[in-house]
């Protein structure tokens, strides 16, 4: 995933009379783009997070990821069905488990991925970022030096090693790509509090005894959320492409629970691979518009706003 | 300059120790190894009798040139540490045979795939992001960002699978195809292309998937960099004294819109080896990537660690050259040591008087 470090954001002019995040609010869904991306993750979230009542109620099918061996015992392996035979949407795969009722499944995967690293990379990135930005000294040097080594550590290839060890479910995958994913949100947000820190409003704050716990979760986190949020979702996106591509070559997830990469990788007929391709397209893209939009409507000098401002002027 | 120079190198050994350290641990916790392994699959194999001295030999041998995994874990790393300072990257422990030479080609070739990628990425990307600061808003310019948007979104892998499932449904629809391995029924006719021509494409398919996420970025970096500059007065002057498009564009433009696109490859260096990982597997290109997959799926820790190193070294001493390159550009960094130590360490005590 591109990665793009931009440097620390000021404060934009707001328009008259409305608080900064209402403009942003309103920027960001004044575009359609970001609206629809918006409305796809939040649909998207909410069919894994209801599978089983979408696949059991209203598909009929019902939780289907049964233990492999027992399964090939019971029925030797048998052509699967095409896509609208027997009830089932999309079709089986070779041992008849319902190819939407495993996408949808493998979606609680991705999804899992995707807020738990958002969630650990807020709490501990932003966490050490403002820790590292505002007290600097030995905590900095200390913190620093461990920053260093995770941003230059092949992450993908540790991720491998590590599944020897581990073996790989939804919440464990979850919160080791998490907790190795949150360097460049705690690099943003430390060189943005560095320049914050010596500001007159912080003097101020100080002046009028504020202690260092108030300064940093009151007065500079306020400061830095925006663009932690963008960055956030750029860091979401690369931990969901690596648990899939682990899965893809099969260090992932292990083989009972499903997920987009295992059905990729272990597919053998063509609408088995499918879905899982075009869910992984659509959750990646809305994903990427979604933060991007933020992205734009937190920065003042983008396109979108001037093209509105001019839309604007012209109807006036 | 030097002093940062040293300082900056001295840090990077360091790292480059301490990840190595970290990994190897990580190794050392893995369960099984390969001498209990085949010490099983003998006495399995002799249905309860007792090892022949042939089997006990050779099982005696595998025990010795696993040491890595029976010996306490401090010295079988500085065993190992040792040998790799000497460049010798030992036997595998599988086969038994020194996997050195195949390392190298594996590298080289990984190496190859990795230079063309950042080449055509470069090169396409930096011309395609001039082209669309010079045209803003054209249909071309829309077609370029809406390529990039989806190729920053998505890996380079799925690119590549992606790619497969379009020239079936093309193969299903038309009877042709633009695969990398020609799909069963069209392999006549895939014998009568020029054969140049086919390796050419079988090569370039994946080098342009691994490039088009730097295709992106230089195309945005460029784009918005020189849209930036194209109105400055200084680009106008450059003109008005009647220097050439061309050298405007390279001396003036470029020059000063590559300074983030440095900084960015160093990190951006891990995301592109776990794609190429993918990449050689899925197009069958014979790096490091398939030596990696072939160890992990055999548990070979001496051929692991020698790709896990070849890996480090290489993403620490890019963003070693990448520090020193933003050195080289940036006057406020190299100011900022230029007085040697004494001068740091005066700073330094002002930002500790100036810390809260």
């Amino acid at each position: 995933m591109a990665q793009v470090i931009r440097p620390a954001v000021t404060t934009p002019p707001t328009d008259k009379g409305q608080s900064f995040k209402l403009v942003v609010f309103k920027r960001f869904f004044s575009s359609k783009v970001n609206l629809v991306a918006f409305v796809v993750l939040m649909l998207i979230t909410l069919i894994s997070l209801g599978a089983n009542f979408v696949c059991g109620t209203l598909l009929g099918q019902a939780y289907d990821t049964i233990d492999l061996p027992l399964l090939n015992q019971l029925f030797p392996q048998q052509p699967p069905y095409p896509p609208g035979l027997g009830g089932h949407l999309l079709g089986t795969d070779y041992i008849i488990r319902d190819v939407l009722a495993r996408t949808i499944y493998g979606g609680q995967v991705t999804l899992a991925v995707g807020y738990l690293t958002a969630i650990i990379v807020i709490v501990i990135g932003g966490g050490l970022g403002i820790l590292t930005g505002y007290v600097g000294g030995w905590v900095d040097a200390l913190i620093g030096g461990l920053m260093q080594i995770l941003v230059n550590l092949p992450i993908f290839f540790l991720m491998i090693i590590l599944s020897f060890i581990v073996r790989f479910s939804i919440l464990n995958i979850a919160l080791i790509i998490g907790l190795l994913s949150w360097v460049g949100t705690a690099r943003l947000v430390r060189a943005q509090v560095q320049s914050l820190r010596n500001r007159e409003f912080i003097e101020a704050a100080r002046v009028m005894g504020a202690g260092n716990l108030r300064i940093m979760f009151v007065h500079l986190l306020p400061n830095v959320l925006f663009s932690m949020v963008v960055m956030v979702g750029f860091d979401v996106g690369a931990a969901i492409v690596m648990e899939a591509g682990l899965s893809v070559l099969g260090f992932g997830v292990q083989i009972p629970i499903p997920s987009w990469g295992n059905q990729i990788a272990q597919s053998k007929s063509e609408w088995e691979t499918n879905p899982a391709l075009w869910a992984l397209f659509v959750t990646l893209l809305s994903l990427y518009l979604v933060a991007s939009g933020l992205r734009d409507a937190l920065d003042p000098n983008s396109q979108q706003i001037k093209i509105a401002k001019k839309k604007k002027e012209k109807a006036l | 300059m030097t002093a940062y120079i040293l300082r900056k190198l001295l840090q990077s050994i360091l790292l480059i120790g301490v990840v190595l350290i970290i990994n190897f641990f990580i190794l050392r916790l893995t369960p099984g190894n390969p001498y209990d392994t085949s010490r099983y699959l003998d006495l399995e194999k002799n249905n309860g009798k007792a090892l022949t001295t042939q089997q006990q030999n050779d099982l005696t041998q595998l025990k010795n040139r696993s040491s890595i995994y029976f010996d306490p874990a401090p010295e079988a790393f500085a065993q190992w540490a040792g040998r790799v300072m000497r460049l010798d990257f030992g036997y595998s422990v599988i086969s038994g045979e020194p996997f050195t030479p195949r390392l190298i080609r594996a590298a080289l070739n990984s190496f190859w795939l990795l230079l063309f990628a950042t080449l055509v990425g470069a090169i396409l990307g930096v011309s395609l992001g001039l082209y669309a600061a010079y045209h803003p808003n054209s249909w071309q310019d829309t077609g370029i960002k809406f390529f990039a948007l989806i190729v920053i979104a998505l890996p380079g892998w799925y690119m590549l699978i992606a790619f497969d499932w379009f020239n079936t449904q093309l193969w299903l629809l038309t009877g042709k195809n633009f695969s990398i391995v020609p799909i069963a029924q069209t392999y006549e006719q895939s014998q009568k292309l020029d054969p140049n021509l086919l390796l050419f494409w079988q090569n370039f398919l994946p080098i342009f998937f691994l490039g088009a996420i730097l295709l992106a970025l230089f195309w945005g970096q460029t784009r918005s960099q020189a849209l930036a500059v194209l109105n400055q007065d200084y680009v106008r002057t450059a003109r008005a004294k009647g220097l050439r498009g061309g050298r405007v564009l390279l001396w003036h433009v470029l020059r000063n819109s590559l300074n983030p696109i440095i900084s960015i490859f160093g990190g951006l260096l891990p995301f592109v080896f776990a794609s190429q990982i993918l990449i050689e597997k899925y197009s069958g290109w014979d790096g490091l990537g398939q030596m990696f997959l072939g160890a992990a799926s055999a548990r070979d820790y001496t051929i692991l660690m020698a790709v896990f190193t070849l890996l480090v070294l290489v993403c620490v001493s890019c963003s070693f050259l990448a520090d020193i390159a933003l050195a080289l550009i940036d006057p406020k960094i190299r100011e900022k040591y230029q007085g040697g130590i004494n001068l740091k360490i005066a700073q330094d005590k002002e930002e500790a008087e100036n810390t809260p």
